[in-house]
């Protein structure tokens, strides 16, 4: 039953993903017709770089923040969601929205958002007297405010579904489970942390990791916000292997540098796909 | 008694100031493409103006240059087509492989589950040059095909993984029962686990219609004629000019992309959530 | 009405789902796909022009009439500037796309993939006057001999300034420390900042370098093989944007990309920018009334000259796997041919590359319907401007310098107060060279 699936992403990705890791290794700029392999080169010119350090270094606080964000935010808007009340269908509507913005337009939005001239969120604090005329914080200008600038946008962008999931993930909860223990007297905490979480858990994994895979592969907001500036403040890998291969037509560094944390991610993915399997529901 | 009262309604109030909170947050953007959509240039750019309300008459300019001299219509619909086939073909194969991870499949096919998942961990920035090799290869240069046969190979992974946390969390009690009451395997999964997972099919649905919208750089390097083009590629190629940005029209097309779909989920997933809890309790 | 057509389109789409109407949908792509293959297309893609009236007559007029005349289908796909490279890339990969393609920057990087373009350029300097030197430099490797691109025009960066204000001062911005001094003044006195980006982005790279050529010093030598930034003219350089930025500048020019610093003139918030002329005519549309007070100067000199960079060097290739090369390489000799109508429907943004390709170039310029007065000193721009690499070739070592920003981010470091200027010069320099290994191995 799993074999179309598999077959499908396979013949689709396989020659690809297995050229790309070659590319990784080897000596491949934009337009060579031959590539000599050269091992490990490409990573060691990458690591003399402060650049590609700090990116590293970007690469984990953007992703690990981000997805705590938002799984954390989702689970608390999703239990709010699954509440019935008042008008839940317009608020469900509103929060939905970032999700289904053509990203790239979605983003451009921000832009102007947190422009330095014209941002009605700057607007909105001066007017509350929470920031002075001439004090505008410039969102993509100091290196900690434009770290979390993208990250807030990462997050804005996620969390709607990252919320339908995990209320989703609620809703199939059979009530009787619930119920049984609401019963037994069990509060709302003790519920939380024995029954539903643990019944979430597959999902929540398999939600978590796609979030981490994203923000560590997807470089839309940061490549339409920041390019990476202030000075490489918000150079995360992914867009640093763009401007390294792409633009600048160094495809085997590129490609070293998008893969640097490949080994990483694999075994993080394979134990977090393993618990997620493995979870038994009693 | 009389402190439960207090509580519940404080619980209330909570619930609707966290509502309240995150959808003022989440939409907040959107109520600004719609001002942007419908000001003038001079509204939109004078510092003196207060960016949240309109200071000058309307303007319907921004929507005459988006639907008269961009192919907007036309991106529209190609947008939709490619966003609904691949949820089709999505379906057809994750499901049946989310099932089996979660109830039948042995050590091999849990590997094989692993194995598609981690071609994800190229990102698409660096994946697109070896792919436009194959989809040149398949002669689908230039149409919507080449997306809609390219979309599943990273829409596939997450949805059999999504789907696998769905069923997973469907006690086996229930199915095992109707089986002990007669039911095939078969006759259990669709008329047992399918209804009580719809909203995680749903949520399946949604990720995959989205993230085929949403996609930018296989639409931007596979496809070149206007003709052919998604909302999320062609409206940035006409209206960001160099260093230009026609403001007002790219907001425009981003709202009445959004919304839509927005209402749609909305629909869905009001039907199938409430739905699912009112066969719960009969 | 629009909106409630969208909106029926989408429901009905995602009911049905599949279905008969989709593959209706679908199918006549196909048929147009395959009608175009067999007829005798010549297939251009270039950006998406920031004067929408340039690529109404690029597409509408001069594309037809010529295809006409030559009995070929002329298909232009205009894509974004940002997305260019990206879209080269894959056209490379794939072995397929347009037969003609336009860069906005010279890219010696696919030079193993283009057809050498010596012979258009001989054909046009005998018929159109000698290549200016920059679009030489910029398109030329002196190692093969090859020209990997053929460049049609390039885009002027004066200043931008506003004239009452720096009459207010009574100065003009003619040299870099007139400039710092007048912002210093300026900004005593009303407060107006000054706007020069230091960012990771297009315009920085540009005005950055023109600083740094204009105080001597270089990113490489002549021969385009030795790294040169790290120098005491560049230290100087560096010193002297600092000061700007310290003394009349905010933290925004961190935060620009390229239509920063067009808003940032545009609304009246500043006083000086260098950019293209898109500024300041985008002001022209959108503040009349400001636009009168605006300026263009000459770039500012420096202690050793006067130096601007191109903003943009347009210039297209023909892929190795085009399928109708020659078509393709006689359209660029026919363009450049006509580049008078070029010229002013591009609103004097499109500089021609080939000097005689525009006759009376200041003549047009001083006809200027609007601002003709300050559009005439765009006349002598040329010999003032160069290109990244100068005084060497743009090699592809080059471009991936400018393209990681390690300009922008050297002046950045010392403008944060992060680095001391000589230790961020000397950081360029290991960046610099570690490319440049990479790339001359």
């Amino acid at each position: 039953m799993i074999l179309p699936a598999v077959l499908y992403v396979l013949a689709l990705v396989g020659f690809p993903f297995c050229l790309s890791i070659y590319l990784a290794l080897s000596d491949a700029k934009i337009a060579s017709s031959t590539y000599a392999f050269v091992g490990l080169d490409n990573i060691r010119s990458a690591l003399e770089s402060p650049t590609f350090v700090k990116a590293l270094g970007n690469t984990l606080i953007f992703t690990v923040v981000s997805q705590a964000l938002v799984l954390v935010l989702g689970k608390i808007l999703a239990t709010c969601l699954a509440k019935p009340f008042f008008g839940k269908s317009i608020f469900r509507f509103l929060i939905l929205l970032p999700w289904v913005a053509p990203i790239s337009l979605g983003t451009i939005g921000w832009k102007w958002m947190l422009d330095s001239l014209y941002s009605p969120v700057n607007w909105v604090l001066q007017a509350l007297h929470i920031i002075g005329k001439d004090t505008w914080p410039m969102w993509f200008g100091e290196r900690n405010l434009a770290m979390a600038s993208v990250i807030a946008v990462h997050v804005w962008r996620l969390l709607p579904f990252a919320t339908v999931i995990i209320l989703a993930g609620l809703t199939s909860i059979p009530r009787e489970v619930n119920e049984a223990a609401e019963v037994d007297g069990a509060g709302f905490w003790s519920r939380e942390l024995h029954i539903v979480l643990p019944l979430l858990r597959p999902i929540l994994t398999v939600a978590g990791l796609f979030g981490i895979i994203f923000a560590f592969t997807d470089m839309t907001v940061i490549y339409v916000l920041t390019r990476g500036g202030p000075a490489q403040a918000t150079q995360v890998l992914a867009s640093l292997a763009f401007f390294t291969g792409i633009l600048g037509g160094d495809l085997a560094g590129g490609a070293a540098i998008s893969l640097f944390l490949f080994p990483v991610l694999v075994v993080v993915a394979v134990v977090m796909l393993q618990i997620a399997r493995r979870t038994e529901v009693t | 008694m009389k402190a439960g009262r207090v509580r519940k309604i404080a619980g209330r109030v909570g619930l609707y100031a966290t509502v309240t909170a995150f959808a003022a947050v989440l939409a907040f953007p959107f109520y600004w493409m719609l001002l942007a959509t419908f000001k003038t240039d001079r509204d939109l750019y004078e510092l003196k103006n207060n960016p949240l309300i309109f200071n000058d008459h309307l303007t319907l300019a921004n929507l005459t240059l988006l639907f008269e001299k961009t192919l907007y219509l036309t991106w529209l619909w190609n947008t939709l087509i490619v966003g609904g086939l691949v949820v089709l073909i999505t379906l057809a194969l994750a499901l049946p492989a989310g099932y089996a991870l979660a109830r039948l499949t042995g050590k091999w096919g849990e590997r094989l589950g692993i194995g598609i998942f981690l071609t994800y961990l190229v990102p698409s920035t660096l994946l697109f040059i070896p792919m436009s090799r194959i989809v040149a290869t398949l002669g689908l240069q230039d149409t919507l095909w080449a997306l809609v046969v390219v979309y599943p190979s990273f829409t596939i992974p997450f949805c059999v993984w999504l789907l696998m946390g769905f069923f997973k969390s469907i006690p086996k009690d229930i199915e095992d029962a109707a089986m002990v009451d007669g039911c095939s395997r078969a006759r259990a999964i669709v008329q047992i686990i399918m209804p009580i997972s719809l909203a995680g099919i749903l949520s399946a649905v949604i990720f995959a219609f989205t993230l085929s919208i949403q996609e930018f750089t296989y639409a931007l390097t596979f496809i070149t004629s206007s003709s052919q083009q998604t909302v999320g590629v062609g409206v940035p190629t006409n209206l960001v000019r160099g260093d230009v940005f026609f403001w007002g029209s790219l907001m425009a097309a981003c709202l009445i992309t959004s919304i839509p779909v927005a209402i749609l989920y909305n629909l869905f997933l009001d039907r199938f959530i409430s739905g699912f809890t009112v066969g719960a309790i009969r | 009405m629009a909106d409630s057509r969208t909106s029926h389109l989408t429901r009905r789409t995602f009911l049905k789902g599949t279905g008969v109407a989709t593959a209706a949908a679908v199918s006549p792509t196909v048929i147009v796909r395959a009608a175009r293959a067999k007829s005798d297309t010549l297939k251009i893609g270039q950006w998406t022009h920031f004067v929408p009236a340039f690529d109404e007559w690029f597409d509408k007029k001069y594309c037809p009439e010529w295809g006409a005349k030559n009995g070929v289908k002329v298909v232009v796909d205009h894509i974004s500037v940002n997305d260019l490279r990206a879209r080269a890339a894959a056209e490379v990969s794939a072995k397929k796309g347009h037969d003609l393609f336009g860069f906005l920057d010279p890219p010696p990087a696919y030079e193993n993939v283009v057809l050498p373009m010596n012979d258009v350029v001989t054909e046009c300097e005998k018929k159109y006057g000698k290549l200016a030197g920059l679009a030489q430099h910029a398109t030329f490797n002196p190692k093969t001999k090859k020209y990997f691109a053929v460049s049609d025009n390039w885009v002027p960066d004066p200043l931008h300034y506003r004239k009452d204000v720096w009459g207010e001062v009574g100065m003009k911005p003619d040299t870099w420390e007139h400039v710092r001094e007048g912002s210093r003044k300026i900004k005593e006195k009303t407060g107006m900042p000054a706007g020069f980006g230091i960012s990771q982005e297009l315009d920085t790279n540009m005005m950055l370098r023109a600083l740094l050529w204009s105080y001597g010093a270089q990113e490489q030598d002549e021969s385009s093989t030795k790294v040169m930034i790290n120098s005491k003219a560049t230290v100087e350089a560096i010193k002297l944007m600092t000061a700007i930025y310290k003394e009349s500048m905010t933290a925004e020019v961190f935060t620009w990309d390229p239509s920063s610093n067009n808003r940032f003139f545009v609304s009246g918030k500043g006083h000086v920018i260098q950019n293209a002329i898109s500024a300041i005519r985008t002001m022209e549309k959108q503040n009349p009334e400001a636009a009168k007070k605006a300026g263009l100067a000459l770039p500012a000199a420096g202690p050793a000259k006067r130096m601007a960079s191109e903003h943009l060097l347009h210039c297209y290739v023909v892929w190795q796997f085009a399928e109708n090369p020659e078509t393709a390489k006689k359209f660029v000799v026919d363009l450049i041919g006509s580049y008078n109508d070029a010229f002013l429907a591009s609103e004097f943004y499109n500089f021609p590359s080939f000097s005689k390709s525009v006759s009376d170039l200041k003549g047009k310029l001083a006809a200027d319907k609007v601002n003709p007065e300050e559009y005439a000193i765009l006349g002598d721009f040329e010999k003032y401007s160069a290109y990244p690499g100068y005084p060497g070739h743009t090699t592809a070592a080059m471009d991936e310098v400018f393209n990681t920003f390690v300009v922008p981010d050297m002046f950045a470091r010392v403008a944060k107060g992060e680095q001391s200027a000589e230790d961020s010069a000397k950081q360029a320099e290991a960046d610099m060279k570690r490319i440049f290994a990479k790339w001359n191995k």
